[in-house]
């Protein structure tokens, strides 16, 4: 199946709708046999939900023929057989009981099996995000795959049941019940069935009319929807330039071109019903009428009619069920293909065969004629060679934007080299495995990513199996035990998701801590003096000289005083490494490097 | 959310109308079979042809009637409904509007955000399905029990003793399925969580090799929602079979009662039949209404969530009787203030004083974490002090009209806040109507005219949301034009220099001092070149002053700050 990974459409198209339909069934599957006694459930409850108005009938029709009228029209002689109504009605009972009882079992099964098919749904997702390539990250706004991965399963997930439910009953029953007319009368099952058509044109009609007033209310409630994000994100802003009063006014100008569309489209759709309703009763009233005239020739009897009107009364319940789900099943497939699309999205390139395993590192690294581009038109690095022996440091520098996480990227494997090698004590990092080659870093990112749990858990985050003094250790050695000792919970306070109880350095400490709990045996250290004052820093440098002793380790610096004393100096400038060397070489030579160390310390 | 439901008051006539409708609605569905039984016993009975087809004519215009109302009410229902969530929703974003800091550290902006889109949203859906269709049952209820006491009292107690019973089963249901779904929701929020984290984590859990706990994580936490969203929906389950039991067994009954009054000569076969589609009726009425119901859990616990929001009474509003300075000169003086956070045994920031006077630089130096940010951001009121005072012009901060107080500060936060719109717009967020001049005069002090001058449409060129087209720098100095453009005799930077280059950081500063003389400048930095030149340097260490003065002085007399010019001096 071919996905088209930038539609950003809200309805899915003809094109993809089967595809996309017939793929979220296939998550069924393993349920198989529940499914199976879903049908049966619903089968089973439907056949005796249309016997009851026939044996209904069939009761009317009992009392009546005991009843013999005068030509006054009152009761002349009455001998009912109470006792073959008796049974009929006791008959009736346990058919409306074990039709109940179906129905339950029905949607017993059918919320089990759907919720557990979501459940499935969402293990794919997370499963998928654990699996694409860094690149998908950069390219997507987080915005957009949150939507995909919540908003759109949960749309999915709301609607799937009451789909499934709805569908499954309202087709047996509308089978059901032509069998059961016809039994009757094929006379008056025409009528009936002429109501079908005309109902299903009607929705048709209205559906389609109302498809413009629901694209402009999604369309309206994007614009308020992302408003509101942006506004409650600069609220600081907005209350320190005194802008609230033209803010709300925005709003509500935009609040109320919502509102005229979304009440268009609330209307549209709710006319659906007493339209399949007014033609269900003209079929009820056509009913009556003919069905009066044939019991008046004798060709029906009353019981007859009664049961026969009864389905009509049922048949329309089942129509407005059906168009309401059509509806409904635009929206949901249409949230289904966003959610394929995410996991029809190319994966990370496969391992290669035959493995090679580093358990520790020495760190030697070797760049070999490493070539890269974030897209294969546009080379940054074109070729690269370094040889860096176990232990050394290298400092990677270079003006704003010069892409010096690139080098992390490459180092980590979160990008593959599109040319040469890079080998970590001789060996090709592609020749490991991904998570090999990323357990022998230990790295401190410049987004400080927290989890939600406490501290501790935090900490141990890249070897869970640290005890709680090595917990302690890390953060000893990352100063970061100062200031979670005055925490109320010291080390078990939990953090919550935007880890808003912390400050920027405070969270900054801990990633540093989490890194030295890992015990890598090579550092990346990504600009991580940034956001931690100078005093802090200081000491950091001095674990920092502790640990990296014997480690190799790299340093992304915008101050170039942290890496003035690097044993190897990466220049990058738009992409590409321009100059290589320590501190002493590059000054000499008097470059870019030269350039920015004159700037800053002028 | 009844309590929301206060908001409806608005709409009393047009809920009146509603409400008349929906009577005409179910009156003439109820109706149908009544003209039905006329037919039964008087057309077929008699014969009467003629008769029948008449009566036929008539309960098409019954119909017709009934389908008018149902398309009426459909339209009062969105009217009210939609109306009523808009109204909603706009009470929510200005009450939010009214927040700072701490209110939004209590519920956070992700949250808000869902509850001013999404659970409004939930919520408008109910209530529209509510007014068309639960509203109709108990109207179906009653009209079918008015219709069938009309017709025969005594069979009409069986109907009558049928409500008493749904409702109590209604009522357990219910009751046990709200907790349930109230749990499912907090664990969904919990799914979506994790989620979030797996995916803005991203390179954090590949570093660490987690994608497999990861994912074990995120197991748990799902099969724990799917779990209680599987009970949840079994207890849902169970009420539209009762329902129809209960109705149905009804059915059972007037059959029975009614054969009998049949053949004792006082009840024709035609009202049985009337009776029998009552009860159909209502019972169809009853299992929308159920269907409905399910969604009533998710509806509620939205608006328990968007209740909650408006429950929070914003703490820092205008004073009862605003002062206003004799003199606007801009003075910012703090005295002895302290601020504590939420329940924090510690205070953050204790005994800070100091005077900033126009046409000074007074600069702030410390730690992270050492309460830089939380002291100046007590200048706007973006926070209240919980000790000392802090005053402008005389006059302590919080006895200002807040617009007055926050008008004459230009105060650039540490993010880089900018919205969608231009760079002009940007810019020129204070006051709208302001001259190209001016925008381009602040953009030339921000350093930013350069860059502007290299974009495609230069100040006309768009900005993403949250600025995220343009490169941190960048943002940082449109943040600083911002400020500059408002004109504010107080401008207070927050660490805004950060991402800039030394060079850049010199220019601006110098163009700062020039074109705003008179100006108070108050400036926290962690690097010590962006206020070597202050006139006044404050030293803080864990939220008290430990140093003062220029910083030549500084560096002889306080350690702190001979420690942080030579790491970075050296």
């Amino acid at each position: 199946m071919t996905m088209n990974t930038n539609k950003k459409a809200s309805d899915a198209k003809a094109s993809t709708f089967w595809p996309t339909a017939k793929r979220l069934l296939g998550y069924f599957k393993p349920y198989r046999k529940k499914v199976i006694l879903m049908f049966l459930f619903a089968a089973l409850g439907v056949a005796f939900l249309i016997t009851g108005p026939r044996l209904l009938g069939h009761s009317t029709d009992i009392i009546i023929q005991g009843i013999v009228y005068d030509s006054a029209g009152n009761v002349a002689d009455a001998h009912v057989n109470f006792q073959a109504l008796k049974v009929n009605l006791a008959v009736l009972l346990i058919v409306y009981g074990l039709s109940a009882l179906f129905t339950y079992l029905q949607q017993r099964t059918t919320a089990q099996v759907a919720q557990r098919t979501i459940y499935d749904l969402r293990e794919d997702v997370d499963k998928k995000i654990q699996r694409l390539p860094l690149n998908y990250y950069d390219t997507h706004t987080h915005g957009d795959i949150l939507s995909r991965t919540t908003t759109d399963i949960e749309q999915i997930s709301t609607t799937i049941q009451q789909m499934l439910v709805q569908f499954i009953t309202a087709a047996f029953t509308i089978i059901g019940i032509v069998i059961m007319m016809f039994t009757i009368s094929w006379q008056m099952s025409i009528i009936a069935l002429c109501v079908l058509p005309a109902a299903l044109f009607l929705c048709s009609i209205v559906i389609r009319k109302s498809q413009k007033y629901f694209l402009g209310q999604q369309d309206k409630l994007g614009t308020v929807n992302s408003y509101v994000e942006e506004q409650y994100s600069g609220h600081t802003v907005i209350k320190l330039y005194g802008t609230e009063e033209r803010t709300e006014d925005a709003f509500d100008a935009m609040s109320d071109a919502l509102n005229e569309d979304a009440r268009r489209a609330q209307f549209a759709s709710s006319i659906m019903m007493p339209v399949t309703n007014l033609v269900g009763n003209i079929g009820y009233v056509g009913i009556c009428v003919l069905g009066g005239i044939m019991t008046s020739n004798g060709n029906l009897t009353i019981g007859a009619i009664q049961s026969f009107i009864q389905y009509t009364q049922q048949f329309t319940q089942p129509i407005i069920q059906t168009s309401n789900i059509l509806n409904l099943l635009q929206s949901t497939i249409a949230a289904a293909e966003r959610v394929f699309d995410l996991l029809d999205d190319p994966e990370q390139s496969p391992e290669r065969e035959n493995l090679q395993v580093i358990d520790r590192a020495k760190g030697d690294i070797e760049f070999d004629h490493v070539r890269f581009g974030y897209s294969a038109d546009k080379i940054l690095i074109t070729d690269m060679n370094a040889k860096i022996q176990q232990g050394q440091k290298v400092g990677i520098c270079g003006p704003t934007g010069a892409g010096k996480t690139t080098l992390v990227n490459l180092l980590m494997r979160f990008y593959d080299i599109s040319g040469g090698s890079i080998k970590i004590d001789g060996i090709d990092t592609r020749d490991m495995s991904r998570q090999n080659v990323r357990r022998l870093f230990g790295m401190v990112l410049q987004d400080t990513w927290l989890y939600s749990a406490s501290i501790r858990d935090n900490i141990r985050y890249g070897r869970p199996e640290a005890t709680d003094q090595e917990v302690e250790e890390a953060c000893k050695m990352a100063n970061a035990d100062y200031f979670i000792s005055t925490l109320p919970e010291g080390y078990d306070t939990p953090i919550d998701e935007s880890a808003s109880n912390l400050s920027a350095g405070q969270k900054q400490l801990l990633t540093i801590a989490r890194a030295f709990c890992a015990d890598p045996q090579i550092l990346i250290l990504d600009e991580a003096t940034s956001s931690v004052d100078t005093r802090t820093e200081k000491l950091i440098a001095e674990a920092m000289e502790r640990l990296t002793k014997g480690r190799t380790n790299f340093q992304i610096a915008h101050r170039l005083s942290t890496i003035r004393d690097a044993d190897l100096i990466l220049v990058m400038k738009d992409g590409d490494i321009v100059e290589q060397g320590n501190h002493d070489q590059l000054m000499e030579r008097d470059g870019v490097y030269a350039g920015l160390y004159n700037s800053q310390f002028a | 959310m009844l309590k929301l439901y206060k908001g409806l008051q608005k709409y009393a006539k047009q809920m009146v109308i509603l409400i008349i409708l929906l009577c005409v609605q179910s009156f003439a569905l109820l109706f149908l079979p009544n003209l039905m039984s006329v037919i039964i016993d008087q057309g077929v009975v008699a014969g009467d042809i003629n008769f029948i087809l008449r009566m036929g004519l008539f309960m098409l215009l019954i119909a017709l009637c009934g389908s008018a109302s149902a398309i009426g009410v459909g339209y009062f229902a969105s009217k009210i409904g939609v109306g009523f969530c808009t109204d909603v929703r706009k009470r929510m974003f200005k009450h939010v509007g009214k927040f700072t800091l701490a209110e939004f550290d209590q519920v956070g902006a992700s949250s808000l955000t869902t509850r001013s889109t999404n659970d409004i949203l939930q919520l408008q859906n109910f209530t529209i399905m509510m007014f068309r269709v639960i509203i109709l049952a108990p109207i179906m209820c009653a009209g079918g029990v008015i219709l069938s006491i009309n017709k025969n009292p005594q069979l009409a107690l069986v109907l009558v003793i049928c409500m008493p019973v749904i409702v109590l089963f209604l009522v357990l249901i219910l009751r046990r399925a709200f907790p349930v779904f109230h749990a499912m929701q907090h664990k969904l929020d919990r799914v979506n969580m994790v989620l979030r984290e797996n995916i803005t984590g991203v390179r954090v859990i590949r570093a660490f090799t987690a994608e497999q706990r990861e994912e074990e994580r995120f197991q748990e936490a799902n099969a724990d929602m799917t779990r209680t969203s599987i009970k949840s929906q079994v207890i849902i389950s169970t009420l539209m079979p009762i329902l129809m039991l209960i109705i149905n067994i009804g059915t059972v009954i007037v059959v029975w009662f009614g054969g009998q009054q049949i053949s004792q000569g006082t009840m024709y076969a035609g009202d049985l039949m009337a009776f029998i589609q009552y009860l159909m009726l209502i019972m169809y009425a009853l299992v929308m209404m159920s269907l409905i119901f399910a969604m009533a859990p998710r509806a509620s616990s939205c608006a328990d969530r968007i209740n909650e929001v408006l429950a929070i009474h914003p703490t820092i509003v205008n004073p009862a009787s605003a002062k206003t300075p004799p003199q606007q000169t801009g003075v910012v003086e703090f005295e002895n203030v302290e601020l504590t956070y939420g329940e924090a045994d510690i205070p953050a920031v204790a005994n800070i004083s100091f005077t900033a006077r126009p046409g000074q630089t007074t600069a702030i130096i410390g730690a992270t974490g050492s309460g830089k940010s939380s002291i100046i951001g007590l200048i706007p009121r973006l926070r209240d002090v919980t000790g000392g005072r802090v005053t402008v012009d005389g006059v302590d901060v919080r006895e200002y009209e807040l617009d007055a107080l926050r008008s004459r500060i230009g105060y650039v936060p540490q993010s880089a806040m900018l919205f969608s719109g231009t760079i002009k717009s940007n810019i020129a967020y204070k006051n709208e109507s302001m001259t190209m001049e001016q925008i381009v005069h602040a953009a030339k002090i921000a350093q930013a005219d350069d860059f502007i001058m290299q974009k495609k449409k230069q100040y006309d060129d768009p900005i993403a949301q949250g600025g995220t087209n343009v490169s941190g720098g960048q943002r940082q100095r449109l943040t600083i034009a911002r400020a500059i453009a408002s004109q504010a005799d107080i401008l207070v930077f927050d660490d805004s220099f950060s991402a800039l280059d030394f060079k850049t950081d010199a220019a601006l500063r110098q163009a700062i001092k020039e074109n705003a003389q008179n100006a108070t400048v108050i400036i926290v930095a962690q690097r010590i070149n962006t206020i070597m030149n202050a006139d006044t340097i404050l030293v803080l260490d864990k939220g008290r002053i430990v140093g003062e003065g220029k910083h030549d002085d500084l560096v002889k007399t306080c350690d702190v700050y001979a420690e942080i010019a030579s790491t970075q001096l050296a």
